[in-house]
């Protein structure tokens, strides 16, 4: 266990929560509901649901106070809830249910890009397929790979992070790692050369 | 006091009695929108799962929504439910065919030519069918059912 | 990293640096070896440039807006569950008054005064407005189905309408 001296801020108010500060939890609630949710999001690609989800990441967040105890970082304690929730999700294949809004998700996404550049409708039509292209092959990965590169690209977790968020060894994520991005890279490369 | 509380009961019984099955919905779906999460699902729980998520992700849509659209939105659906059943249920069935037969990109565009198709009259309408980027964008098939459902769609 | 390495890049722990390279976590230091090394390396270059078209390209997936009304609902969550039953909270005072918490009078009294507010209220005000988002509310059966017909032709008219007009949501 880490000395209560040396741990990090976020442990501290997750301590704090413990003891029944609720200020705290609110403070973790605004510095990590956006990384939360954005994970969630693009794992499960449906907003409404990733709001949904991160709600219940956040509600174990809460009701597990009591026994919290600050044997890793939090972010990966929390990440390792959030990942927990999104493969239980996809598992239980309640994931394809939400293919319809998936779709309708896509087009809010392409109109805001649209509505916030004003470019030529060439461009609008360029971006909006490159822009589905890049959700279409990421969803297609296998959920856990999928995890992993969120959690590298858009979070920039370390390896033992990821390791301990997905509840698997170092070598494993670097190996899924590197899979999902030999994907990806068969895939995608061709967008920005 | 006992009259009173008759009296009140029987208003409230004759306004529910009186009122058109759009309003109904509109009171059941602010009802469940101000539900306590809790209480949502407790209510909710007697669906079928699949059921209850679109349910539940419609509903979320709809909070989410600026109050103007959702103005605008509550209008349309006015609009649509003065229309006849089978014409209601033939726009149903147009929508349908647009999600299952054009592919996720083309169906942003899809709509852009919908909200366009429908200021036209029907000379207009034709002529922007007809237009080469129109051809281009789009088969036959869907230059048709774009024209079918602008034309079937409530104001 | 050597250039005449025929394991290069893939193969061992080269394509972790160049992975950190491409995802630039790696020291300054670190930098000008893997730079030095792509000069002489072909494969690596290819890999390294691969690998940077992927992450600019996830580079350009924004995440969607977030709900305004979060917070409020994860706050309503958590008092749900952090209250006590319905049982426990009615028989709360009961149970106060057997474990001699109350004197009978005092409960009494605020009794009779707690009955006088109901009935006024709910006879009194009978037009009153709808409870705010969260409060108790009741659905009966056939009101589910009215809301879910209701969110059903919503559905369908918000998928007619053009995607600029979505800005809004």
């Amino acid at each position: 266990m880490i000395a209560v001296a040396t741990i990090e801020h976020d442990a501290e108010l997750m301590l704090r929560v413990r003891e029944g500060d609720s200020q705290s939890f609110a403070l973790l609630l605004a510095k990590h509901r956006a990384p939360v949710i954005h994970f969630l999001y693009r794992m499960i690609q449906n907003q409404a649901v990733a709001e949904e989800l991160a709600q219940e990441v956040f509600l174990r967040v809460y009701r597990s106070r009591a026994s919290y105890e600050p044997t890793a970082k939090f972010t990966t304690w929390l990440f390792r809830i959030a990942s927990h929730v999104a493969l239980n999700h996809i598992r239980d294949g309640k994931h394809e249910r939400n293919q319809e809004s998936l779709d309708q998700d896509s087009d809010e996404g392409m109109s805001r890009q649209v509505a916030s550049t004003g470019p030529t409708v060439e461009q609008q039509m360029l971006r909006e397929a490159r822009f589905e292209e890049i959700r279409r092959t990421i969803q297609l990965l296998p959920a856990k790979q999928r995890a992993a590169v969120l959690m590298h690209k858009y979070e920039e977790m370390e390896y033992a992070q990821i390791a301990a968020a997905l509840e698997c060894s170092e070598s494993a994520v670097k190996s899924s790692l590197f899979r999902a991005y030999e994907t990806l890279r068969a895939k995608l490369a061709h967008m920005n050369r | 006091m006992r009259i009173r509380l008759l009296l009140v009961l029987a208003l409230a019984a004759a306004d529910l009695w009186a009122q058109p099955p759009m309003a109904q919905q509109a009171r059941a779906l602010e009802k469940l929108r101000r539900m306590a999460p809790e209480e949502r699902e407790q209510a909710l729980q007697d669906m079928p799962p699949a059921r209850r998520r679109m349910m539940e992700q419609r509903l979320e849509r709809w909070n989410r929504m600026a109050p103007a659209r959702k103005q605008r939105l509550q209008g349309s659906l006015e609009n649509f439910r003065q229309m006849k059943p089978e014409d209601q249920e033939h726009l149903r069935g147009l929508v349908r065919k647009f999600n299952e037969t054009m592919p996720a990109g083309k169906r942003v565009e899809g709509r852009r030519a919908l909200t366009h198709l429908r200021k036209l009259d029907p000379e207009g309408r034709k002529k922007f069918l007809g237009s080469r980027r129109m051809k281009e964008r789009f088969s036959d098939g869907e230059r048709e059912l774009l024209d079918e459902m602008a034309q079937s769609m409530p104001d | 990293m050597n250039a005449k390495n025929n394991s290069c890049p893939m193969q061992n722990e080269n394509a972790e640096i160049l992975l950190s390279y491409c995802a630039r976590t790696l020291e300054p230091e670190q930098v000008i070896q893997v730079e030095k090394h792509l000069l002489g390396c072909a494969e690596c270059r290819e890999w390294a440039a691969g690998q940077q078209a992927v992450w600019a390209a996830m580079d350009t997936w924004e995440p969607e807006p977030i709900s305004a009304d979060f917070d409020a609902a994860l706050f309503a969550r958590i008092a749900a569950t952090e209250q006590p039953s319905a049982w426990e909270r009615w028989t709360a005072p009961v149970r106060q008054f057997l474990q001699g918490g109350f004197g009978w009078r005092p409960m009494l009294s605020a009794g009779a005064v707690a009955l006088t507010l109901v009935i006024a209220l709910s006879i009194e005000n009978p037009f009153r407005k709808e409870p705010p988002v969260g409060q108790s509310v009741k659905l009966e059966a056939h009101e589910i189905e009215q809301a879910e017909r209701a969110l059903e032709d919503l559905e369908m008219l918000r998928q007619l309408e053009a995607p600029e007009e979505e800005t809004s949501l």
